[in-house]
């Protein structure tokens, strides 16, 4: 290359160069403007998508209220109760709550149906009556009436009873206790035994002291039943699920009563009958177990326990229907144990257990028939044999001697049971002797 | 834009609350609704032995406790239950009977207790039921306030109480009979592994001796010696010791007796 061509050359890179750095120059120069530009931290423009947006919001408030609405009725209730509590809304109950434990009950009436107190007479057609409008020279018992004898009588030991004849009107009573006291205590060996066994036990397994105050009693109570229709001999099936009842008849004088059967819970009798009048008796415990929930939901064979059907006016089946769901449970037990109750009771007596029933819970005077026109002769209890369940201990007198009575049996069985002293339940320490 | 930020948040829980709600017992939920404050842990102050309950009751020396006992059982007719010419009661008696003579049955049992392990000995505990056979089974729990040397286990200044149970040997293929001399000797050999373990941790008590009645079939005995007692004796003890956890466990006793039971 010449000399001539080298400078020619190196005008070019020099003008190149000046180039360059102009346009630097002006880059720079935009950049420095561009950063005193206050509006350059704007973004872009975008497109508007608040429609879209919030109709994606509007269906997620839909799906969560309905989700959540939803979602709180099916959590069980207790669930329901332990957030209200966490959230601290526990003292306002929900709506069905405070409309169940609006309904409350009575003297009259209870959760599980009518109490009827003397002077009270509960009828069949559900009218009340009192008492000195059905009889008269009432003398009701207490507990230290005199009776005459107790007349035992063997429980079937099948579960089958005579049917109803055609001739004949069934009288169908059903109750859960008897109001009136009697001076009559009745329990099995087998009570007796169960008692001090829990006694014991409560000394060798928990290490308590021997309560002697803990015994069965098996005190019987009463109910007056009192019958006025004439028209055919009566066939009564006395029904009750509480504690034994002595059922006194108060038959009018143009009555028959051909025959009487007991399907009771405990033991129990019946008196004021005539001789010609039969009697039967089944004990629930001859055929059925203690029992415990859900039992008897399932019709089975002998299954006598004598349940009641739930009736409108019980306040359980109102605090039910309230929405009450636990008692709803315990109106459904009810429900189903009467259902299998009845599958046996048509079974055996040829017609359906609510033909023409006398349901109440507890009851001292029931009237089955017509008003009487005339008042019917009270008969009292006192002086009256009475017809009983044949069973291990049958003890009558005045409450004081009957005390005694069932003390000295508890006594004499634990002592016979221990053979010794009762101090040997608990024995002491032995302990070396060269310590 | 907050705003689309806020309703993410809220929304964001509304969707997630129904799943802790769901998956979560009333304690789990509890943070939710009233988060506790957050606490800084501290060093968790160390109870001395001494004042620990657990360990009190299982160590102490002179009272009777039910952390330790042994189990003692009999098997009898139900007419076994009666005194010699005592009348039989009602079929329904004989249950409250034998629960009611049980304590004082069994009792009788502490004598061997006091002459082998211990200087006390009291029932504490008694049941009763009827077996497959239809056989009474009195079964007692007997406390003992131990006679052999249990170490010192308020010596540590902290540890747990590690507990291994072993059945203990017997010679020949028939379990031993249940008569008094197995059950002395099964508590003088518990009492003697108790004290060979204590030398190697310092303490150790024999927390349960259970004498468990096998009754021979007729079968069986017809093979035996005439006058075989039918009833056999499994005896099972349980050792408990205070130590480090961090020296000893369960199985690492569990071993322990085993090699004790079985020298190498």
């Amino acid at each position: 290359m010449t000399e001539k061509e080298q400078q020619s050359n190196f005008a070019e890179r020099l003008e190149r160069i000046g180039t360059n750095q102009d346009s630097e120059k002006s880059a720079v120069a935009d950049m420095v403007a561009r950063h005193k530009d206050p509006s350059r931290f704007e973004e872009p423009p975008q497109e508007d998508v608040f429609v879209r947006n919030a109709l994606i919001w509007l269906a997620i408030t839909i799906s969560a209220v309905i989700g959540g609405v939803y979602g709180i009725r099916a959590l069980p209730q207790d669930f329901k109760d332990n957030i209200a509590w966490m959230t601290g809304n526990s003292e306002e109950p929900s709506d069905a709550n405070s409309t169940a434990l609006a309904i409350v009950e009575t003297d009259k009436m209870s959760f599980l149906g009518p109490i009827l107190a003397s002077p009270d007479v509960a009828s069949a057609s559900g009218e009340l009556f009192d008492l000195a409008s059905i009889t008269g020279n009432i003398a009701l018992p207490t507990d230290d009436t005199q009776i005459g004898n107790t007349i035992p009588f063997d429980r079937n030991v099948s579960c089958t009873l005579r049917k109803p004849l055609a001739t004949e009107n069934l009288v169908n009573i059903r109750v859960e206790n008897g109001l009136l006291p009697t001076p009559v205590q009745a329990f099995s060996a087998q009570a007796l035994s169960d008692q001090l066994m829990q006694n014991i036990t409560a000394v060798t397994q928990d290490g308590q002291a021997y309560d002697h105050d803990a015994q069965v009693n098996g005190n019987l109570t009463s109910i007056d039943v009192f019958l006025t229709d004439n028209t055919a001999p009566l066939y009564l099936a006395l029904q009750n699920m509480g504690p034994g009842i002595i059922w006194n008849i108060h038959a009018a004088p143009d009555v028959t009563v051909a025959h009487v059967a007991l399907i009771s819970s405990h033991i129990s009798g019946v008196t004021n009958i005539a001789d010609t009048t039969t009697v039967d008796g089944v004990l629930v415990s001859d055929f059925v177990a203690p029992y415990a929930a859900g039992d008897d939901d399932q019709i089975r064979d002998c299954m006598i326990r004598p349940w009641r059907n739930p009736q409108p006016d019980w306040t359980g089946v109102q605090r039910a229907a309230a929405g009450d769901a636990s008692i709803s449970a315990q109106m459904h037990s009810y429900s189903t144990g009467y259902a299998a109750y009845n599958a046996w009771f048509t079974d055996t007596l040829g017609v359906d257990a609510a033909t023409d029933v006398l349901t109440i819970r507890d009851a001292a005077h029931l009237l089955h028939g017509p008003q009487p026109t005339e008042p019917i002769a009270y008969k009292p209890l006192a002086g009256q044999d009475i017809h009983l369940m044949r069973t291990d201990h049958i003890i009558t007198g005045d409450t004081n001697s009957r005390s005694d009575a069932v003390a000295q049996l508890h006594q004499q069985t634990l002592l016979a049971a221990v053979a010794g002293r009762i101090e040997d339940l608990n024995p002491g320490p032995i302990e070396r002797e060269n310590q | 834009m907050n705003l689309w930020r806020v309703l993410t948040v809220f929304f964001g829980l509304l969707i997630t609350a129904p799943t802790v709600i769901l998956n979560a017992n009333g304690h789990n939920i509890a943070f939710w609704v009233q988060e506790e404050p957050e606490t800084v842990p501290t060093p968790q102050a160390i109870t001395p032995p001494r004042d620990r309950p657990e360990v009190q009751a299982m160590f102490a020396a002179d009272t009777l406790t039910q952390a330790r006992y042994i189990k003692i059982t009999e098997v009898l007719p139900p007419a076994g239950i009666l005194k010699a010419g005592e009348a039989a009661p009602d079929d329904t008696l004989f249950a409250l009977y034998a629960a009611a003579r049980a304590p004082s049955r069994l009792i009788s049992y502490c004598t061997e207790v006091i002459a082998t392990i211990a200087t006390t000995c009291d029932v504490i505990h008694t049941e009763t039921r009827e077996n497959q056979e239809g056989k009474l089974e009195l079964t007692g729990q007997l406390a003992f306030a131990p006679s052999f040397d249990m170490g010192d286990p308020f010596k540590l200044a902290d540890g747990e109480m590690v507990q291994a149970s072993v059945t203990l040997p017997h010679e020949g293929d028939l379990l031993p009979a249940n008569e008094a001399e197995t059950r002395t000797a099964a508590m003088g050999y518990a009492a003697e592994m108790c004290e060979n373990l204590r030398d190697i941790y310092g303490n150790c008590m024999v927390s349960m001796v259970s004498f468990e009645v096998n009754e021979l079939w007729i079968t069986d005995l017809e093979a035996l010696p005439a006058g075989t007692n039918p009833q056999r004796l499994a005896v099972q003890a349980s050792f408990t010791i205070f130590a480090d956890p961090a020296e000893l466990d369960e199985a690492k006793l569990a071993k322990r007796l085993e090699d004790l039971i079985n020298p190498a």
